[in-house]
């Protein structure tokens, strides 16, 4: 089947199989394997992305349903080799340990960050709620996100250099 | 990939009710959460998967003069955000702000979940306290049924071939306060081991005027436990009102045991949530 889509703002035209998840094609179609393959029954987040702004489930799509949608995957975060400030705050506070569930907490926290910038802790927990970490216990998480807003903040206030 | 099948996403709902006629292996689905489990698992069988997300008549949350209408591929998100669920079904709203994970209510639509019927599933239980109808489109044309007559037991409804469920559909009434709850095993992504609503009018003196009490979780469907109903209606809620109601929604839900939580825990628990409920609702004087 033929769609079009826009995957880390690259329009792309794919022939995906009909019963292909979207998670199969992002990974095995176009090797973007920082969408992770955990679960595969929505259970643990692993293979979160943002569809048209909104952070769902990869392995619960079927591929054919993104004809037309914008995708952001982990990979399409960095900006100029310059990794995201929610990258960046994963970093500093150390929310980073065998990094399976990474992509997909950083994707939530994005999806999270985008519609509000200056979350309460509760919104946090809320928004990666549904994000298994077997490593960190979730504190450096949390703190990285309060980070990231922080970031974020600070990078809108100075003029972008282009 | 798990298993072989097609993928069609109708432009008009006829067009999809022609699909889902032609072929009784063809399964409507809308966010996929469940679907796309039990195909995999094996636990259904599919020729082909109808998307059924693009179709206008079953999108939507509107309001008639004494109805709220509630298109079938909304998802939890929607319901969660939606002005009018919030004024009139509250205890709607926040159940569907217990399901699951951020991401699955993104995709996840309370349609589907009825259909699942699922005794656990918390917008069902939430839907079932608000006596909720549904409007069914199928080949034969378009009918109504009460939830309650719609689903005869875990995983079984009303649905006939081809035949899906179009609006869900909930009376506007003033209710002084309703709650949705849930007990999991944790507070996200967990199967409900003990869900329920209780919903409160009161007359101008105190007095319980009208009450829903629902319990999910504890029976092969949601229950309204109606001598809770009987017990508060008229009399003013007190610690002895609301301790004998939680004996009696103890003694009325008829809950299994299984590897979630036991039968006496679940029945113990859903009285003390409704007990809970009716003193919080006292506390906050919503009387």
């Amino acid at each position: 089947m033929n769609i079009s889509c826009t995957i880390n703002s690259r329009t792309l035209q794919l022939d995906v199989a009909e019963n292909a998840t979207l998670l199969e094609m992002l990974r095995n179609q176009l090797g973007l394997t920082g969408v992770k393959r955990g679960c595969e029954s929505g259970e643990c987040g692993a293979c979160t992305v943002i569809v048209d702004g909104r952070a769902v489930l990869s392995c619960m799509i079927p591929a054919p349903e993104v004809d037309g949608k914008s995708i952001v995957t982990i990979e399409g975060l960095s900006q100029n080799d310059e990794l995201d400030p929610i990258q960046q705050a994963f970093i500093a506070k150390g929310a980073v340990q065998c990094g399976f569930c990474t992509p997909g907490m950083i994707l939530s926290a994005k999806a999270l960050l985008d519609v509000s910038p200056h979350p309460e802790r509760s919104q946090i927990q809320q928004a990666i709620a549904g994000n298994i970490c077997r490593c960190t216990g979730y504190e450096q998480i949390i703190a990285a996100i309060i980070y990231a807003a922080e970031l974020r903040e600070n990078n809108a206030k100075q003029p972008t250099n282009l | 990939m798990y298993a072989q099948y097609h993928y069609a996403c109708p432009r008009s709902l006829s067009a999809a009710l022609r699909l889902l006629t032609s072929d009784p292996l063809a399964t409507p689905y809308c966010g996929g959460t469940d679907v796309l489990v039990k195909l995999r698992s094996g636990r259904i069988k599919a020729s082909m998967l109808v998307d059924m997300k693009g179709l206008v008549e079953l999108g939507g949350i509107t309001e008639s003069a004494d109805t709220l209408s509630i298109g079938a591929t909304c998802s939890f998100s929607q319901i969660s955000r939606s002005p009018l669920i919030r004024r009139w079904a509250g205890s709607l709203a926040d159940a569907a702000d217990a399901v699951g994970s951020v991401q699955i209510r993104n995709q996840a639509s309370l349609a589907g979940n009825i259909c699942t019927a699922s005794p656990a599933g918390d917008g069902l239980t939430a839907a079932w306290g608000l006596s909720a109808d549904l409007l069914l489109r199928g080949p034969y044309g378009e009918r109504l049924l009460p939830l309650s007559d719609f689903i005869s037991g875990p995983g079984r409804t009303a649905l006939l071939p081809g035949e899906i469920i179009s609006r869900i559909l909930i009376a506007k009434q003033q209710w002084d306060a309703q709650f949705f709850f849930k007990n999991g095993r944790r507070k996200a992504l967990a199967i409900s081991v003990v869900n329920g609503v209780v919903a409160l009018a009161f007359d101008g003196r105190g007095r319980v005027e009208r009450c829903r009490v629902a319990i999910g979780s504890c029976g092969p469907t949601p229950l309204r436990i109606s001598r809770a109903e009987a017990a508060l209606t008229g009399r003013q809620i007190n610690e002895n009102l609301a301790d004998e109601v939680a004996h009696i929604v103890a003694a009325e839900v008829r809950p299994i045991s299984d590897l979630r939580a036991g039968a006496d825990y679940r029945a113990y628990l859903a009285g003390q949530q409704v007990k809970r409920h009716l003193l919080r609702c006292k506390k906050e004087s919503c009387q």
